[in-house]
């Protein structure tokens, strides 16, 4: 379960897909999940004040990718945890000197997801 | 159709969709975590890939259809993003060759390029059918109260 109650989390990806498997997966810890589909959506709500707990991002997206709306988040000043999920494993140390706090490849591990949310203390 | 007999064609169905590139563990993990709020899970991600996979492929086969102004660029953006809803699913057939259609786009070979595209058409079609199958299979036996392998 949660940590606390009410907790939520920013799932950018530009594929239906994806985003549905990564809530699916989050909604089992009872997170409110709020769904992006590029960097520059995901930007553009932080901008306008919403709060999250957790992103998780994907990195080849159209308008913004996922490395550089990392960057973005972390210029503004977001503190929330940020896991990047994609296909694309050479842009792990891109995404981490972006300011990322976990990398994972696709397909989503269930395990490793808890492990990382655990580590966060963002589950028990 | 008798139940056992759908129980063995499933599981045999499964096993030989692996070995086809079909499917893979992403697949059983999608499996795995369905539950009673969510029990066909794993056929509702059936759907969408396939619903994704359609909308992208329109977009690949539009950007390469004049062939006096093919658009790569766009092309190499959406076959990339099949790539990733690939691993979903486990299709790796089709990631398979949205990897050689990568190397063709870098290495500036429009020919090759575009003989994958029609290749990338032609493997959706086989794997669509097939996880249809699958899909189709798998609701006649929880339809029937049958408990999948």
């Amino acid at each position: 379960m949660a940590m606390e109650i009410g907790l939520r989390a920013l799932v950018v990806d530009a594929m239906n897909i994806e985003r549905t498997i990564i809530a699916h997966f989050l909604r089992n810890f009872n997170f409110e999940i709020v769904e992006a589909i590029n960097g520059q959506d995901a930007v553009n709500r932080i901008l306008s004040g919403e709060k999250f707990d957790l992103v998780m991002i994907d990195r080849s997206m159209p308008v913004m990718d996922g490395v550089t709306a990392t960057m973005r988040l972390r210029e503004m000043g977001a503190k929330f945890k940020i896991i990047a999920l994609t296909s694309d494993g050479e842009f792990k140390d891109a995404f981490f000197e972006a300011g990322a706090d976990e990398f994972f490849t696709k397909p989503l591990d269930p395990k490793k997801l808890v492990e990382a949310l655990k580590r966060f203390a963002l589950i028990a | 159709m008798s139940l056992s007999r759908d129980l063995r064609d499933y599981k045999e169905l499964k096993g030989n969709m692996m070995l086809e590139g079909v499917i893979s563990e992403a697949f059983l993990t999608l499996e795995g975590v369905q539950d009673e709020a969510d029990p066909q899970f794993a056929f509702d991600m059936i759907d969408l890939f396939i619903s994704d996979a359609e909308s992208i492929l329109r977009e690949v086969n539009n950007a390469v259809r004049d062939l006096r102004q093919l658009n790569l660029v766009l092309a190499d953006a959406q076959v990339h993003q099949l790539k990733g809803s690939t691993s979903c699913v486990g299709v790796k057939r089709i990631r398979t060759l949205t990897e050689a259609f990568r190397t063709c786009y870098l290495q500036g070979s429009v020919d090759g390029c575009l003989r994958i595209i029609k290749e990338l058409n032609q493997e959706f079609v086989f794997c669509k059918n097939r996880l249809l199958y699958l899909k189709n299979l798998g609701m006649q036996i929880k339809a029937a109260g049958g408990v999948l392998p």
